[in-house]
């Protein structure tokens, strides 16, 4: 049977509105993967009658040539209302190519911190999201690079943590700050609190690795600067401040992870140098399946491991 | 000059095959991602990694007949609205375009969301099944309109008159 052109034209009419409703479709899928990563978006439990907030608050940073930098902060339930409590505060840092708010998408930090708060499991606390690019694709491994006003490491440690504590009631010293991250960011958070010891009390590198990527545009292929910027070269020159400042570092690997090998020898250097750690080898590769499902045990890991919040 | 234009019509020819199987990986996987929600709880015969991207939450497997018919349809509509050539050649080099197309985005997805190297996410897509399975199928929808469109309808035939008639008018 032959088509009619009547019949065709209404067959053709009908194939564009199901490539129309395709593309819609399509649309979805992408942008739901890249705010979600699949997963739907985060929504708290009927459980949680007290919810935080976040806000999103602009840094200048002197390290970074006077740039402006934007930050997330979650605040936990009640921190209005307990206007004479002081609160502790953990930095995420996430991993390239990233943006902070994947912390709140995708990991469920903020909603974390409620539901710990809720169960009474944890206690509150401040989570700060910075932004350690100058877009979601560049890579600046959270490092102070080679070149000048590339100091993300100074940014973090010093004009960030400033700033914080400046705007919000925190606990102001290395007992009440923690810093995490995940890839590119555990890496970082590694390397920052290694640089500066007694700075954050808790450490948590999630798949990081502890040798610095030789990346031209960062370090310059000089070879000094990759060692100082490779935890597992620097930590032996900073373990009796680690002890003294009794830093805990937490971190984990995927089975399948290709960074393995690094976190497997950085465990063993930390238990050498008996610095306070634990590491878990779990099952996975280097995915957002693992960071989400490991979490809750990174945030209730810093919240007991930190000062109990005091007043003001 | 006829050779000019020729060749023109078969850059043509094959920038359109490009776009028809762009398009059909587009359209298909966009109506498998509104239909997954609906369809999952379905059952039966699963087609891993029909949605690549939505491994993570275990949300990238298609029933199998769900499959079949949003592949062979998007074919169909995609040789119903594009049709650069009409023959069983064309069908076949659409099939595989669509093949390079499917085996592409389905090995960036894996690299994107595993986070392996690009090359482990194409040995990986080129074990995937779906990445087989949907050309053949779109393939089979398009050969169903070639199959239609070979057939003049009864007025132009009519038109046209029998072959025979044409050649002695051309004669005269």
């Amino acid at each position: 049977m032959a088509l009619s052109l009547p019949r065709l034209r209404f067959l053709q009419l009908l194939a564009l509105s199901v490539c129309a409703v395709g593309v819609a479709g399509l649309l979805g899928y992408i942008d739901n993967f890249w705010l979600y990563r699949g997963y739907p978006a985060p929504r708290e439990p009927a459980y949680v009658k007290t919810r935080g907030h976040t806000e999103v608050i602009r840094v200048k940073s002197d390290a970074l040539g006077g740039r402006v930098q934007r930050v997330y902060v979650y605040l936990p339930p009640n921190y209005d209302a307990a206007r004479t409590r002081r609160y502790p505060v953990l930095y995420l840092l996430h991993g390239v190519p990233g943006l902070p708010q994947v912390f709140l998408r995708i990991v469920r930090a903020g909603i974390i911190d409620d539901e710990l708060v809720a169960q009474r499991r944890g206690q509150p606390l401040i989570v700060v999201m910075p932004s350690g690019s100058t877009g979601p694709f560049t890579d600046k491994e959270w490092a102070n690079g080679a070149h000048p006003h590339e100091a993300w490491e100074t940014f973090v440690a010093r004009d960030l943590v400033r700033a914080i504590d400046a705007r919000y009631r925190t606990i102001r010293a290395g007992r009440g700050r923690a810093i995490a991250g995940l890839s590119e960011g555990g890496y970082g958070a590694l390397n920052i609190s290694l640089h500066n010891p007694g700075e954050f009390r808790v450490i948590e590198s999630w798949s990081g690795y502890e040798r610095a990527s030789d990346i031209r545009s960062i370090f310059g292929h000089n070879r000094s600067l990759l060692a100082y910027n490779s935890p597992l070269d620097e930590l032996p020159s900073v373990a009796a401040k680690l002890r003294r400042t009794h830093s805990f570092i937490w971190f984990y690997s995927g089975r399948h992870d290709r960074l393995r090998d690094q976190n497997d020898d950085f465990a063993a250097v930390l238990t050498r140098l008996h610095v306070r750690h634990r590491y878990l080898v779990l099952g996975g590769g280097h995915d957002w399946r693992l960071w989400r499902g490991e979490a809750q045990a990174a945030i209730l890991t810093a919240e007991r491991a930190l000062s109990r919040p005091g007043s003001a | 000059m006829r050779r000019v234009a020729r060749s023109g019509a078969f850059v043509l020819a094959i920038l359109a095959t490009v776009g028809r199987a762009l398009l059909c990986v587009g359209v298909a996987t966009g109506l498998l991602y509104l239909l997954r929600p609906y369809v999952a709880p379905l059952g039966g015969t699963l087609v891993s990694d029909a949605l690549p991207l939505d491994e993570l939450p275990n949300h990238a497997a298609i029933p199998l007949p769900i499959f079949v018919a949003v592949w062979s349809g998007v074919g169909l509509s995609a040789a119903l609205l594009i049709q650069p050539r009409r023959s069983w050649r064309a069908d076949v080099g659409f099939a595989c375009v669509l093949w390079l197309c499917a085996l592409a985005g389905t090995a960036a997805s894996v690299f994107i969301v595993r986070q392996e190297s690009p090359l482990s996410g194409l040995e990986t897509a080129l074990t995937i099944p779906a990445v087989y399975i949907a050309p053949l199928l779109a393939g089979l929808g398009a050969g169903l309109v070639h199959i239609q469109r070979a057939q003049p309808p009864r007025t132009a035939r009519a038109r046209a008159g029998t072959p025979s008639e044409s050649r002695s008018f051309r004669r005269a």
